[in-house]
Formats: C-alpha cells, sequence, structure tokens
C-alpha cells in the first residue's frame, strides 16, 4: 500500500504513478522489454529520420545500383535506382507511423463512442448504433481504399481514412461487449444515486473499466494498420509511388527478389519485428493499466 | 415530523410473455428525522424494491403511491435533474456488496472525493471537462478541498491511517473497511437519509457489529436518518429505533422497536419473533414459520399470509385492515377488527398451520441460519 501521499506524484500535471507502474511491469518481463525496445527504436527513427538518415532517401547514384547489403557505406544495400535503402527504411518509418497511429487513433474515437454510447443505453440506441456499424464492416475495406483513391486520388489522407474506416467496427464491438457487462455492475447504480449525468458515467465510470481491453485492442489494431499500409503500397494504391514507405519497397524489390534479396526481405523482417514489438508492448501496456492484475501496489 | 414518508406503494415490473409482477404491493413507509428505521422481511419481501423507488432508480417498473413524499415534496413529481439533486445531497445509498459498488479501477479516495465535489460544499468545479482531467490525467491533488474532505470522511467512519486507505483500490480493502468506505461516500453528500440495503450481510459478526456501531453514532453525531434494510431481527434490536415489518411486498406490521419486539400483533411477527433462536427453547428443532412466501405473481387475495398463519379464518381473504395496537404501533391483520385477543394466536413448536406444510416446515427449520428470519 502506497504512503506516499504527497503532492509530488504528478509532474507537468501528469499521474505518474502510471509511468511507475508501466516501468515495474517492463522492468520485470523481457518480452515487455522486447517491446518496448522495438516501439521506442521504430518511434526514434521515425522522428529523426532527417537528423540520422545517411543520404537523402531520394538521391540516385547509378553506379551503385542494387549494391548488395552489409557494405560500410550503404549497410542495408541499395534498391534498383541506386537509392540507399536504410535511408528510404527511416523516412518510411514516418509514414508508416504516421499513417497507422492516426488511422487507428481516429478509428478508435469514433468506434468507442459509439459502441460506449450503444453499450450504455441498449435499447433502440444499441439497435441504431450497432446495425450502422455493421453496415460499415459489411463494406471490404480494400475495396473502399481503391475508392478513395479512384475519387480523390492518392495520398497520406486518403490511407488514413481508409484505414481507419475498417476499424471502426472492431473498436465499437469490443467497447460495446465491455459496457454491457460493466453497466450492470453496482457501482454505476452508485454513480447514478450520487446523481451523476449519464454522460458522466459513461465517460469516468464506465469507460475507465474499459480501458485495458482497448488498449490491447489499440495496438493490435496499429500493427494491423502497419500491415494494411503496407498492402496499400503495395498494391501501388497507398502514398504517391516515390514516396519510400516499407510496403512500397518491399513491392519494389519483389521482381528483383532473385538478383538482389535485400530489397524486399529487410523491409519485410522490418514489418514483422515492429509489429511483433507493438504488440508485445501493448500487453505490457494493458498490464500496467489494470489496476485488478497481480502485483498489488497503486 | 415525518422526513420520507410513503403510503400505499405499488411497484410492478412489466413482463414480456408473461404475468407482470407486482414486487410491492401496498406499502406504507414512515421514516422520521434522525432515527434508524428497519425495514424487515424475507428474501423477495420487497424490501430493496421499496428501497430502491426512494431513488427512482427502478428501470422499467410501474410505481404508483397515494403520496411519495420527501420533506413534504413529492419525489416522483420532480424532474430528472431536480431528482439528480437528491439523490446523494438528500438521500445516501449504502450497497450490500461492497466490492461490485465501488468502481475498482479508482481509488476510494477519489471516489469519496467526487461525491464531495458533487454535493459537499467545497469550491472546485465538478463539470464534466474538469472531471475528465482528473479521472484521465492528474488526479484529484491531494491538498485539494474534496481530497482532505475524504480523508477526513474516512476518519470519521473510523477507519485507521485514513490518507494511506483514501490512495487505496478497493480490492486492497477488506471487507469491512469497503464497508465503511461505501458509508462514508454516502456521508459525502451531506444527507438526511441514508438507505442503507443490507450494509452487513456479506460481514462476519464482529465486522457487523462494529459497522452497526458505526451506524448508530453516525445517526446521533450527524442528526442523519438511516433507512435499514435487513433480514436479521438481531440487527433490528440491537441497532434500530422504529421496525417495518415487510411480507410478501406488503406491510405487516410497524411500530417502535421496543413495542413490537414486547407486545408483537400480527401472527407474523410473532412468528418470526419466535424463530430468533435465543428465545426459541433450547432442545429440539429451531422454531419456524411453516411453508414459504408466495410467488408474487400468484399472491392470493386478501392477507398474504394467511396459507401459513396458525390464526387464519374466513375473514383473512378481505382486503387487510389497519389496527392500531398503541400509539405509533399498527398491525394489518383481521384478528382485531372484531375486538379478540391477541394472545390467542398460538405457535407452539412443530405446530404447522395444516397437515400437508408438515414437511416443508422440517426443510426449513434445517436450513435456518442462527437469527435470521427463514429466506423462502
Amino acid at each position: 500500500m502506497s504512503t506516499d501521499y504527497g503532492d509530488a506524484d504528478t509532474f507537468l500535471g501528469v499521474r505518474l504513478d502510471r509511468f511507475a507502474r508501466l516501468r515495474e511491469t517492463v522492468a520485470g518481463d523481457y518480452k515487455a522489454t522486447f517491446g518496448l525496445t522495438t516501439v521506442v527504436l521504430f518511434v526514434l527513427a521515425a522522428v529523426f529520420a532527417p537528423e540520422l538518415a545517411p543520404y537523402d532517401p531520394m538521391a540516385q547514384e547509378y553506379a551503385i545500383m542494387q549494391a548488395p547489403s552489409l557494405s560500410s557505406a550503404h549497410p542495408l544495400g541499395t534498391d534498383s535506382f541506386g537509392r540507399d535503402l536504410l535511408s528510404r527504411m527511416m523516412f518510411g518509418a514516418r509514414i508508416s507511423l504516421g499513417v497507422s497511429l492516426g488511422a487507428v487513433t481516429i478509428g478508435a474515437v469514433v468506434g468507442v463512442s459509439l459502441g460506449v454510447v450503444a453499450g450504455y443505453f441498449g435499447g433502440w440506441v444499441d439497435d441504431a448504433l450497432m446495425r450502422f456499424v455493421d453496415v460499415l464492416w459489411a463494406f471490404p475495406w480494400l475495396l473502399v481504399a481503391i475508392m478513395l483513391v479512384a475519387v480523390f486520388g492518392q495520398g497520406v489522407w486518403n490511407v488514413v481514412a481508409a484505414i481507419a474506416f475498417a476499424y471502426i467496427d472492431d473498436f465499437a464491438r469490443l467497447a460495446r461487449g465491455e459496457v454491457l457487462s460493466i453497466r450492470e455492475e453496482e457501482f454505476v447504480l452508485a454513480a447514478k444515486n450520487v446523481g451523476l449525468g449519464d454522460a458522466q458515467i459513461m465517460i469516468e465510470e464506465v469507460l475507465p473499466n474499459a480501458v485495458a481491453p482497448l488498449i490491447v485492442q489499440f495496438t493490435v489494431l496499429v500493427a494491423r494498420a502497419m500491415l494494411a499500409e503496407s498492402t496499400l503500397s503495395f498494391l501501388g494504391i497507398g502514398v504517391k509511388p516515390t514516396t519510400p514507405t516499407w510496403g512500397a519497397l518491399l513491392g519494389q524489390g519483389r521482381s528483383l527478389i532473385g538478383q538482389a534479396w535485400w530489397i524486399s526481405i529487410i523491409p519485410g523482417v522490418a514489418i514483422v519485428i515492429t509489429v511483433l514489438g507493438i504488440n508485445l508492448f501493448g500487453d505490457a501496456l494493458r498490464d500496467a493499466f489494470d489496476v485488478r492484475g497481480e502485483g498489488g501496489s497503486p | 415530523m415525518s422526513l420520507l414518508a410513503i403510503e400505499d406503494l405499488a411497484v410492478t415490473f412489466p413482463v414480456e410473455d408473461g404475468p407482470d409482477v407486482p414486487a410491492v404491493d401496498g406499502v406504507d413507509l414512515q421514516v422520521r428525522e434522525g432515527e434508524i428505521h428497519g425495514l424487515v422481511g424475507e428474501s423477495g419481501s420487497g424490501k430493496s424494491v421499496t428501497a430502491r423507488s426512494i431513488m427512482r432508480l427502478l428501470d422499467g417498473a410501474e410505481v404508483t403511491a397515494d403520496r411519495f413524499d420527501y420533506r413534504g415534496e413529492d419525489l416522483y413529481a420532480k424532474s430528472e435533474a431536480e431528482m439528480r439533486a437528491v439523490r446523494g445531497d438528500e438521500v445516501g445509498m449504502v450497497f450490500q456488496d461492497s466490492l461490485s459498488a465501488l468502481n475498482p479501477v479508482m481509488t476510494v479516495g477519489e471516489q469519496i472525493a467526487e461525491v464531495v465535489r458533487h454535493h459537499g460544499e467545497v469550491d472546485e468545479s465538478a463539470g464534466l471537462l474538469s472531471e475528465l482531467r482528473r479521472k484521465y490525467v492528474t488526479g484529484t491533488s491531494k491538498s485539494a478541498p474534496s481530497w482532505r474532505r475524504a480523508v477526513e470522511l474516512l476518519e470519521t467512519v473510523g477507519i485507521p491511517d485514513p490518507e494511506a486507505v483514501a490512495t487505496s483500490y478497493p480490492h486492497q480493502l477488506s471487507g469491512g473497511q469497503r464497508q465503511r468506505v461505501m458509508i462514508a461516500s454516502a456521508l459525502g453528500g451531506d444527507p438526511s437519509l441514508i438507505v442503507a440495503d443490507e450494509p452487513t450481510t456479506a460481514l462476519d459478526v464482529t465486522v457487523e457489529a462494529g459497522i452497526l456501531d458505526e451506524l448508530r453514532r453516525l445517526c446521533d453525531e450527524f442528526d442523519v436518518a438511516i433507512l435499514l434494510i435487513t433480514h436479521d431481527l438481531g440487527v433490528v434490536a440491537e441497532t434500530c429505533d422504529r421496525v417495518t415489518v415487510m411480507y410478501s411486498g406488503s406491510v405487516m406490521e410497524h411500530g417502535r422497536t421496543d413495542q413490537l419486539f414486547e407486545n408483537p400483533a400480527h401472527p407474523y411477527t410473532k412468528g418470526l419473533l419466535r424463530s430468533i433462536p435465543e428465545q426459541a427453547p433450547t432442545d429440539g428443532e429451531l422454531a419456524t414459520i411453516p411453508g414459504s412466501a408466495p410467488d408474487p405473481t400468484e399472491r392470493p387475495a386478501g392477507c398474504p399470509f394467511r396459507d401459513r398463519c396458525p390464526a387464519a379464518f374466513d375473514a383473512c381473504t378481505d382486503p387487510l385492515p389497519e389496527h392500531v395496537v398503541d400509539e405509533g404501533h399498527a398491525a394489518r391483520c383481521h384478528l382485531y377488527t372484531d375486538g379478540d385477543d391477541p394472545d390467542e394466536v398460538t405457535w407452539e413448536t412443530g405446530t404447522t398451520a395444516n397437515g400437508e406444510q408438515n414437511g416443508a416446515a422440517g426443510e426449513t427449520a434445517d436450513r435456518t441460519p442462527a437469527t435470521e428470519v427463514t429466506d423462502g
């Protein structure tokens, strides 16, 4: 039981006890450590790509097209246009990170709102909202993506919209399911008894109890969104073809797999490791946020 | 003056594909300021439904009453917004299962502080946005008035080291501590009435005694009235000023605790008192009331107790009259309509109202726990 009840446990207005729990979780678990390390490296590479990348990702050197990897000048080799793969991977991480985080965040906000309202009120509200979600779910997301690209042209925002659209129903269903059981708990009745309004009960009492599975869902879907973005780029309907993304790199290297395996294998391995790392990190977050789990101290 | 006055309350739950369930039918209840009022009855007698009707939190139920006044104002005439002010502010509630009635992901200090901000007199915003910031980002500052009040309330209800307990989550506390936290939370809005729905049923006897003492002390100290719902007459005898006895959705008898215990008028009350082990013969079977309570959908006309009553006679199928035994003490029974001597009701160990219920009596006796009314 914590006996520290001074004012010191917030920093810049943010509760430190949550981070303390996360630190404890990560320190005690090598899978979580791996996940956190991967995520941190990925984010750092993406954020600081302009500073860290050894070459301009667009610069071509005709002399060294398809240079093999593991040379000192180009550790990951070059592609068929003589562009440095390491630099292109780092800039590609920016797109992957931005698109997947953006898309899943939008999907989560819309989906969780729909799901919580549907689950909390039940009845015809539930029916109406969930049928709407069913309609969203019935659209194949790839078709939606192709439609968006056909109508609005290629661009980052269209990719984000297409992926976000695909994930609304996952969040809505999960949130609704959680809320359906939480709203029957006596503390919701107790909150009504205190005189809280419906909006306050939904956001303050019910939602925090549904956070743990939603976080796991969020990280799983960030990983899936990276794959989805790669898929779209691989198919050539993602962001602009010249923009480096992991999926596009993988796709471009496909035809050269006999001569220069590294062009497609390295982005592929990077996608696998990052997706795995994000998933493991999500598990650690879940453990850190679930105060009812083992480990006791708040 | 009575704080809460309910007359002829009826609560019916509509059921699809079946007869409606009249959970409560014809309940009169008066709670005076600053008293502890016991509401006693078997499981399914409508105690909790009656209590929750005070909060207007019975979703989907049809509630009718001739009178439903709190401080002279009709609760069922209020708008939802006015009602929200009554909840917590005027009437606090303590639930039986403290583990599910406290939010598992918030520290107990946060939960009490929230109630204080909503109803107490602290100068802190309880708007949606500021509450959101507290809940997801900053938490309640340990120097905020609402937090200090929460710690103070925890101390009031007899929790040692209240600062440390305030930063604990519900699952880290014992059942007795959690029940005290619930009481502190109910006190957070400084209410005039606390509805305690079987607050000690889940606790063991020593902890129960502590909680009951606490309720008694708070009642005296804060001048708050408590409606104590229980099925344990021992609890009533120790704690309550006045009692209302319910059976199968109706009130059978009400009066001061001493009147009711010394001079019970209704055969059902007599049967209940006889079933308390301390007053029963020490040899042989424990005394019970044979039979079990009727299904609310198949309740007989007239007195619902008549099938189990040793003194039942023809008039019992008529609507129940009210017989005033003494000042503030009344029973709803036909025995007294023509001036009969109430002592003619005799409960003898092993005696049953009629032969066919002998088996039921034996069964009930086997599972009658100490000091509790037979749960049928």
